[in-house]
């Protein structure tokens, strides 16, 4: 059972490793290669009876004007007993144009690793699952490189652990994470 | 820079609204998270038998393989395995070093067997049997005692089970399985067993008395010295006259609570229950009576006795739970005054046997241990066999017989410090 310092250290080390690296792409894809950018992104998923918040970074490419896609990864906190961190592939559908608010649409499918965080909660195996998040958007360009946007859409992910109980009883649960997702990102 | 088409701006209000009305579906699919949620558990159901299937199942059969080795006894170089809750495995002990089965006695619900005068005599169920055995090729039955004994298979071996429903037949065993209880939500927290008893199904006689009876290990319920078979039930101690091939019930005593072994020695029994060994007197042999009542901590516990010294093993375990581990010597040169002398702590003492001062403690899933206590209060380890499993022993003759998961392993122990491994029936899954 990881402690969940860990989980955040584990996090924070995996966006401390991938943002210098797309820095350093950035740099590079100035010089070298203008398609590329990276996103970094902040999520509330507000459900029925909790709300949850997360970060994410995806390193994106322009195929078209209109179309985007990157691969991703990030952090979820749901602490239900499970924090989440999803690997996914990101598709971008942008609106041709350039006007100061860009409207977009936005599709992240992937897996997401489960992280056992509450040490409360005695669990023997877990387990993450798929994840799928459409959303859309409004991306605001600047005069710098940094563009930033606003984004609502909704989440699905899914995770699954097991309990001891009395005797020799196991306790499976299979949890199906159903939220809206309101987001702001950093495109740079 | 491209400019901005109208069907640019169709196709983008196009693909927004799509998106729109998709996410707006997804959200109507509810902002709820769903759980459901499996319990899963194993546990005891009863394996029932119609009455007469029961009666007309005894039989000799052709020789199995070990599945689930119980009680051993050892008599006139033969080896009787009991397979529990099945009957009795018949092996040629001749050789140790290369027994060889010889049949399967049949026996629905058995658990204990003893030997004397070429007699067999298997609990099943309730009833007792007696099998001529003077052509071990072809046991015949030839006496069955009914409703004699109170532990029956009706009671589970562990915990949990499903309860008996008595309009199914006789219970004549019980088999683990898995059970998956699937619900919405929070599972109810629901129990599948009203109350669990525990029946000790594991055991080997304990005997030696009677020139012409066997030898068993101490785990047993059935004890055989001079023309008595006792045995014990939860509760009670019974005593059979076994001196005509139709055994007669001759006494009922009750004992205690949670009686598990009995061990005849010189003119005593010694029974032993999960918080006591009790001393009985059996000079006279039909009636046996009570001298003394030697407590412990609550724990599985056999007995072995030797000279003025009984050695007792404590356990702990699902039905013994918060016990220790450990064996403990108890002088019983007054058996009216026993008391304890010396401990010594084990790891999962399960059966013993002793032997001019060799004494063998089968410590289960750890193994062996080998020690000598010709002082009593100063016990020595000699040696400790790690890699088998170990339930009980018998020592006989320089032969060790083990009996544990593993099947049925024999040492020569001539050489006490370095037993030398003789053979193994394996036990077949």
């Amino acid at each position: 059972m990881i402690p969940m310092s860990r989980n955040i250290g584990f996090s924070v080390w995996a966006l401390l490793v991938l943002l210098p690296l797309v820095s350093s792409a950035q740099q590079k894809n100035k010089v070298e290669n203008p398609s590329y950018a990276n996103q970094v992104e902040f999520t509330v998923l507000p459900g029925a009876n909790t709300t949850s918040v997360g970060i994410q970074v995806v390193r994106v490419r322009r195929f078209t004007d209109w179309f985007c896609g990157g691969l991703g990864i990030g952090f979820t906190h749901y602490n239900d007993p499970l924090d989440l961190v999803p690997i996914f592939v990101n598709a971008k559908f942008v609106a041709p144009g350039t006007g100061g608010a860009i409207p977009f649409a936005s599709l992240d499918i992937g897996y997401s690793v489960s992280i056992h965080v509450n040490d409360d909660v005695e669990i023997d195996e877990h387990r993450g699952g798929v994840l799928i998040s459409p959303s859309v958007g409004v991306l605001f360009k600047s005069n710098s490189d940094f563009k930033y946007y606003v984004k609502a859409g909704y989440n699905i992910n899914k995770a699954r652990y097991e309990q001891p109980q009395w005797g020799n009883r196991i306790l499976e649960t299979n949890i199906t994470y159903k939220r809206l997702l309101f987001g702001v990102g950093l495109l740079f | 820079m491209r400019a901005i088409t109208s069907k640019m701006l169709r196709d983008s209000r196009l693909t927004s609204m799509f998106f729109f009305a998709f996410l707006l579906s997804l959200a109507l699919m509810g902002c709820e998270d769903q759980k459901m949620q499996t319990v899963k558990w194993t546990e005891y159901e009863p394996v029932y038998m119609s009455e007469q299937e029961f009666t007309n199942s005894v039989g000799m059969e052709t020789a199995r393989e070990l599945n689930k080795p119980g009680k051993i006894y050892f008599y006139n170089d033969y080896l009787f395995v009991n397979e529990v809750n099945k009957g009795v495995h018949i092996i040629d002990n001749s050789d140790p070093a290369s027994p060889a089965k010889v049949g399967f006695i049949n026996i629905p619900a058995n658990k204990d067997i003893a030997v004397k005068d070429n007699l067999l005599y298997a609990d099943s169920n309730s009833d007792l049997l007696v099998f001529d055995i003077k052509d071990l090729q072809n046991p015949e039955l030839v006496k069955r005692v009914e409703n004699v004994f109170s532990f029956t298979a009706n009671r589970s071996p562990g915990y949990p089970y499903k309860p008996v429903d008595q309009s199914k037949g006789i219970v004549v065993d019980w088999e683990e399985v898995e059970v998956e209880e699937v619900c919405q939500g929070d599972c109810s927290y629901t129990h599948p067993v009203v109350d669990g008893m525990w029946l000790n199904t594991v055991g080997a006689e304990t005997g030696g008395s009677g020139g012409s009876a066997g030898v068993g290990g101490s785990m047993a319920r059935f004890a055989i010295t001079g023309d008595y078979l006792y045995a014990v039930d939860d509760i009670n101690l019974l005593t059979f006259d076994i001196s005509s091939p139709e055994p007669t019930k001759v006494n009922k005593k009750d004992v205690g609570w949670a009686i598990e072994t009995i061990f005849p020695y010189e003119n005593n029994l010694y029974v032993g229950s999960q918080s006591a060994m009790y001393i009985f007197d059996i000079s006279n042999p039909a009636t046996p009576s009570q001298m003394s009542v030697y407590t412990h901590l609550t724990a599985c516990d056999p007995v072995v006795v030797e000279g003025q010294h009984a050695f007792v093993t404590l356990r702990e375990n699902e039905r013994c739970p918060r016990a220790v581990n450990r064996l403990e010597v108890i002088d019983v040169e007054d058996p009216f005054n026993p008391h304890k002398v010396a401990f010594y702590e084990m790891i999962s003492p399960h059966g013993l046997g002793i032997d001019d001062g060799n004494l063998f403690v089968s410590e289960g899933e750890y193994g062996l241990k080998v020690l000598d206590a010709s002082e009593p209060q100063d016990i020595k380890q000699l040696q400790y066999i790690k890699d088998i499993q170990t339930y009980d022993v018998i020592p006989f003759n320089d032969v060790l017989m083990v009996t544990g998961n593993n099947g049925i392993m024999q040492y020569d122990y001539s050489n006490i410090e370095k037993l030398r491994h003789l053979s193994t029936i394996p036990v077949v899954e």
